[in-house]
């Protein structure tokens, strides 16, 4: 029952494979060559993108071969009018059906095969576990294309450099155990090396990411994620937080500083000489202390340099009482600078950075005890 | 209500006991995930368990299920010979049992020496044997319903679906009190 | 008499009361007196009882099961929260604290609601021995919706309702989001309130307008399509309904309650923290739908495999009723999941507990574990049934039955079971064993099979068929075009090296819209045109129809393609400001344009549904000739469904599926270029 279709199939059969060929080449033309991806700052993201290009491109053929199938299908199988009656029923057909089937398969054993094998290039991550107060760790390595051992590594353990990556809201800090370094709120690092960034989180979960270098990883409390990167190119980057953390996420970030090995050599030297404590003058993110007891800051005047940004780290020690920090042009209090969110002891918080404002005198206080706490801000 | 000839409807079996297969596997699932959490904590942190609630009074709340198991069966058996007095006191018999072990884990809980506040331990402890007790709590309630039902003659010895089915319900909350109590009280 | 004056007085009284009410609370509680959308949220909902009670009659209005539920469960949550600072005080607490009060306060409001409503009445009076009272006359006209019914099309149509009314809440949530990004620095959101904004919107629309939509049409439609009277479990059937509408304004109350910036993933230890203090309405409200699409899934399953209409093999079941099946299996067991990671983010909100606290002994990483298992299955759950429409609706409109049925079917288990053991691709870069990222990545691409064998074979069934682009097909076409694009771009996804970049980047969010778009939302457009005629009796207008398929099409092309750009060009998601990474502004005035298309589709699609109810030429039993059985009885539906029980004797999409009465007139039988 049900009549034949309309339209002669081996004539437009072969125009539509045309048409599919034609546009599938292009598409994969571009996917292949252009650079869709900006930036490219890491021999990690290099991995990434080109494997991405070829992931896009199988993609867009087998997409542009259904739109152009449904297409012509749309345009030429069309029901007369009148035509009441319905096609011959096609139930299936089991060689088509066990082809696609099989040749997906196919595709994705390969696709999978080759990302094992782009991941032990990458020797992407290794997951140290440490156990509560004990320093037992138990080592995990990237399997790679299924051989357990060391992951591909393009630098030999001395030409490493080990940073600690310290995360906690809203503040990147960075240490540098091999080189005595302890805290500095920039990242800085040598061109051409291998690095490796060891993250913690004191509090919540975070993520660290640079757009150029490609990869993220999670900074998980109670755990110590491993994270190696190689930056191929000089310049000036970001760390994004990539995890949500809280209201200030967005602006969680920190400068990164790709330099030549002389140059970061020479500031390791003046880390050394400057005593690890102040961040030196190239430095433009500054770390205030501030505490809240008993209704009252620890200090009634903060001074600070001009053109920096600024981060304050408030601490409120009162039990069950809100405080703030909050910076206003006047005492009168009607233009804010800067307002922190309200917190209630006991806790701390590093608010995210804000632009100090330019050189003169200004005001803060607590928004929730706005006559008792208050204070003189100056920026120089 | 009634419907023309082709009523098919009446020949298929009731699906009340298939209804409480599907939610005891979902139940299976939730505690399920009591479990993963219990043992993934056990594998991953050290000194495990930091605790050591006692087990004696375990093991008489175990007691007291099995035996509660045994009633109900008994009182399934006793209405599926149309004996309606059998099955009244069975019925009886599994809800004191089962209040029997909601009063033990409610005396065991305050006289534990560690709160759900404590650690991570303690949460888990009490979250995976509150969960059971309230599983247990919910079939006392049923079987209070069913014991209403069996004062009003409403089984028969023909007709007991609710008894099976509830049965099942009181068998499957035993087998899950036995792996809690290997978990907590044995492997530890 | 002209009621209009009494009306407003009512109205504008309500508001004026509950709003003072609100302000004298705050008062008391030592709140500042005036905040915006608590006073102005209780004034106009009390204005619109109000106003409702004086236009229907107050008697009339309390006679409605939900109306007394809502207001006792409101009395119950306030006398709860009450005792329990009482209690507090006696034992030396502080009696304030959010997370306690509240939580204990809801869950006995919604036990009071559950009560009084009604839904455990059936039940009570099974157990001591009484007659049920299902069958107690109905109210008529709209007035039954609000009550506590057992008929399956009647539920259908709440929880359907239920759906629809809060996805305009959600997508213009989304709107004054994108508008935001437009230009962050207009400040249209503070930061922290973008990110609550967001998250509310995802909350809401998985689980108070995926979940009830599609488990309104479920409702309504397997019994039908299984030749069955009811599901199998009518009165469970009742209570499972009665969850959602409060936990859908749990959800959306949230915003009041301070909202929560960390997504609807809601990750501990920041879920955890005071900080987020809208967290608890949402985990709450989440547990109550899960707990609900769990109860469904018990009755749907059930109804399955004991009703179906003699002949009606597994294997002739139309692919929607498959979807179910492979649906409602999933949502049986994994809805667990969240429903005990929520909670155990909630017992450490409100009791202190510590599962995921390291200085506790507990693991971070354990919850990610819990939530997974459970949310990547779930969006298996929210595209099997429109995967499962769309298969259905295509032989409708090409006059040809689906091409490789057998395959098709076996799919949808298929990827709803391949599903399970994929769920750690979303923790790639989240910190797991280096070991488990391969064998997941292996899992997650496998999973690309079977969603192969269904587009493929949909456009086999397209294929030489005799298509009528009617409104129904239209919608599943641009279906099955963003399904395609969704599903290609979760290839770099499941792949892990590429995931490390573009985890948490717009590519994520691109790729899952393009998945909701083409495997809900216009499988549901399309469902609503196509069944809109059996459930009222009449069509809706193919000229509107269009209309808003061209507005919301290209809109939703608009809102994909700019965002996976984003992706791409490294843009994080969840962020309110993107001042640090230039040249964005063009991708995100697209994807706002896109949505407000979207959006002007949606009210063209409510205008079609208003108008065409009542003016709209009337249907008769089968408009679009299609075979399944719903189609064989009179639009709309009797109550008992079938007159007589029809017999089967084939797959959906043949004429031959099935009869009612006699002897068959025919085999199933041998065609031209037949394979089984």
């Amino acid at each position: 029952m049900g009549t034949k279709p309309y339209p002669e199939k081996r004539n437009h059969t072969l125009a539509m494979v045309l048409v599919i060929v034609v546009l599938s080449a292009g598409l994969v033309y571009l996917f292949l060559t252009v650079d869709f991806i900006p930036n490219a700052g890491a021999r990690e993201r290099v991995l990434i993108d080109d494997f991405l290009r070829i992931q896009l491109a199988i993609g867009s053929v087998l997409f542009i071969t259904i739109l152009t199938v449904l297409a012509y299908a749309v345009i030429f199988c069309r029901r007369r009018p009148g035509d009441d009656t319905e096609t011959h029923a096609v139930r299936g057909n089991l060689a088509l059906e066990l082809t696609w089937t099989i040749i997906p398969l196919i595709i994705v054993v390969a696709l999978s095969i080759h990302a094992a094998n782009v991941l032990d290039e990458m020797g992407a991550t290794e997951h140290a576990l440490h156990g509560q107060g004990q320093n037992d760790t138990q080592t995990y390595y990237s399997l790679g294309a299924f051989v357990p051992g060391e992951a591909g590594s393009s630098a030999s353990a001395e030409e490493e450099l080990v940073i600690d990556v310290t995360a906690a809201r809203y503040l990147w800090s960075f240490a540098y155990p091999g080189y005595g370094i302890d805290a500095v709120y920039e990242l800085r690092v040598p061109v051409g090396r291998r690095i490796v960034l060891n993250l913690h989180s004191t509090d919540v979960i975070h993520s660290f990411y640079v757009q150029e270098w490609g990869p993220k990883q999670d900074a998980v409390p109670g755990l110590s994620p491993v994270l190696r990167i190689t930056p191929t190119r000089i310049g000036e980057y970001m760390v994004q937080c990539s995890q949500l953390c809280g209201a200030g996420h967005t602006a969680m970030t920190a400068p990164v500083h790709v330099v030549s090995a002389a140059d970061f050599d020479s500031w390791i030297q003046q880390q050394a000489t400057s005593g690890n404590v102040t961040p030196p003058p190239a430095e433009t993110h500054v770390v205030i202390e501030l505490v809240a007891r008993d209704v009252a800051f620890d200090k009634d005047t903060i001074t600070v340099p001009a053109g920096v940004h600024l981060m304050i780290d408030f601490d409120n020690q009162d039990v069950g009482m809100p405080h703030n920090f909050a910076l206003y042009t006047t005492p009168a209090a009607t233009e804010p600078i800067f307002v922190g969110q309200i917190i209630d002891g006991p806790q701390r918080i590093i608010y995210p950075h804000f632009a100090a404002p330019p050189p003169g005198e200004y005001f803060f206080r607590c928004d929730v005890h706005p006559a008792q706490m208050t204070g003189t801000f100056v920026v120089q | 209500m009634t419907f023309p000839a082709v009523e098919i409807e009446s020949a298929r079996s009731s699906p009340m006991r298939l209804g409480m297969v599907l939610f005891l596997i979902s139940e299976a699932f939730l505690l399920g995930a009591l479990f993963w959490t219990y043992y993934y904590l056990r594998g991953l942190t050290p000194g495990w368990p930091p605790h050591s609630p006692p087990a004696t009074l375990a093991f008489v709340n175990t007691a007291v299920l099995l035996s509660s198991s045994a009633t109900i069966w008994l009182g399934a058996r006793a209405i599926r010979r149309g004996n309606e007095k059998g099955l009244f006191g069975f019925l009886l018999a599994t809800i004191v049992l089962g209040a029997a072990f909601l009063g033990i884990t409610g005396w065991e809980w305050t006289h534990e020496d560690f709160f759900p506040w404590t650690d991570a331990y303690g949460s888990t402890f009490y979250t995976m044997t509150g969960f059971h007790a309230l599983h247990v709590l919910g079939g006392v309630l049923l079987m209070l319903a069913l014991l209403a039902r069996t004062a009003r003659h409403r089984f028969t010895a023909d007709s007991f679906k609710a008894v099976e089915v509830g049965s099942l319900y009181w068998h499957f909350v035993d087998f899950i009190w036995i792996l809690v109590f290997t978990s907590v009280f044995i492997i530890r | 008499m002209n009621k209009a004056p009494l009306k407003a007085f009512a109205g504008l009284a309500g508001l004026a009361a509950g709003g003072g009410l609100t302000m004298l609370v705050r008062l008391a509680l030592g709140m500042p007196v005036w905040k915006t959308s608590p006073v102005l949220v209780v004034g106009i909902a009390a204005g619109l009882f109000a106003w409702l009670a004086a236009t229907v009659g107050f008697r009339k209005l309390l006679s409605l099961d939900a109306a007394r539920g809502a207001l006792c469960g409101l009395a119950g949550t306030g006398v709860a929260i009450g005792i329990t600072m009482l209690v507090r005080l006696a034992i030396g607490l502080p009696a304030w604290n959010a997370s306690p009060v509240l939580t204990v306060g809801i869950f006995t409001g919604v036990v009071v609601y559950l009560i009084t409503l009604g839904v455990f009445n059936y039940w009570a009076r099974w157990a001591v021995g009484r007659p049920d009272g299902a069958d107690r006359p109905k109210k008529p006209g709209w007035a039954r919706y609000f009550d506590v019914d057992t008929d399956h099309k009647v539920i259908g149509v709440q929880y359907f309702v239920t759906g629809l009314a809060f996805l305009p809440f959600a997508v213009i949530l989304q709107l004054v989001g994108r508008t935001h990004m437009v230009d962050p620095d207009l400040g249209i959101l503070a930061s922290g309130s973008y990110e609550s904004v967001i998250g509310t919107h995802g909350i809401v629309m998985m689980f108070i307008v995926v979940l009830p939509v599609f488990f309104g049409l479920v409702n309504y439609f397997v019994p039908l399509q299984i030749g069955a009277r009811d599901l199998a479990f009518p009165r469970l059937n009742a209570f499972t309904f009665w969850l959602v509408p409060p936990a859908g304004l749990l959800a959306a109350f949230s915003l009041m309650a301070g909202g929560f910036t960390t997504g609807w993933t809601a990750y501990p230890p920041l879920s955890s923290s005071f900080e987020v203090q809208g967290m608890d309405l949402v985990l709450i409200g989440v547990y109550l739908a899960g707990l609900s699409s769990i109860l469904t899934a018990v009755n749907v399953l059930a109804t399955i495999f004991k009703k179906r209409a003699p002949g009606m093999g597994f294997f002739r079941m139309p692919i929607f009723v498959w979807g179910t099946l492979a649906t409602t299996s999933l949502s049986l067991v994994f809805t667990q999941f969240i429903g005990m990671s929520f909670l155990m983010v909630l017992l450490e909100r409100t009791l202190g507990m510590g599962f995921f606290v390291p200085a506790m002994g507990g693991q971070v990483l354990l919850y990610q574990y819990l939530f997974w298992f459970y949310s990547h299955p779930a969006v298996y759950i929210f595209v099997l049934i429109g995967l499962g429409l769309i298969s259905d609706i295509i032989p409708v409109f090409v006059r040809k039955p689906l091409f490789g049925y057998k395959g098709v079917a076996v799919s949808s288990m298929g990827i709803a079971w391949g599903g399970t053991i994929v769920f750690a691709h979303h923790m790639f870069a989240a910190g797991l064993p280096g070991w488990m990222r391969v064998p997941f990545m292996i899992t997650t691409l496998l999973v690309a099979v079977p969603t192969g064998v269904k587009v493929f074979a949909w456009t086999a069934t397209t294929w030489m068929g005799k298509i009528e682009l009617k409104t129904p097909l239209l919608f599943v076409f641009a279906a099955v075009i963003l399904f395609l694009i969704g599903g290609l771009t979760g290839i770099p996804q499941g792949i892990v090296p590429t995931d490390l970049y573009l985890h948490d980047s717009y590519w994520i969010v691109g790729h899952f819209h393009a998945l909701f778009f083409g495997g809900f939302l216009l499988p549901a457009m399309a469902a609503i045109y196509y069944w809109f005629p059996k459930v009222r009796g009449r069509m809706l207008s193919e000229k509107l129809g269009r209309i808003q398929w061209f507005l919301m099409v290209p809109g939703m092309f608009l809102m994909v393609v700019p965002m996976l750009g984003l992706g791409l060009e490294g843009m994080r998601r969840r962020i309110s400001d993107y001042e640090f990474i230039l040249n964005l502004q063009p991708l995100h005035i697209a994807t706002a344009v896109g949505g407000f298309l979207v959006f002007a589709g949606l009210v063209v699609l409510g205008y079609n549904l208003v108008v065409s109810n009542r003016r709209g030429e009337t249907a008769g039993k089968n408009p679009w000739e299609a075979s399944t059985l719903e189609w064989m009885i009179s639009s709309p539906p009797p109550e008992h469904n079938f007159d007589e029980i029809p017999h089967v004797h084939d797959r959906p999409h043949l004429e031959q599926h099935a009869h009612v009465g006699g002897e068959p007139e025919q085999k199933s039988g041998e065609k031209e270029g037949d394979k089984a």
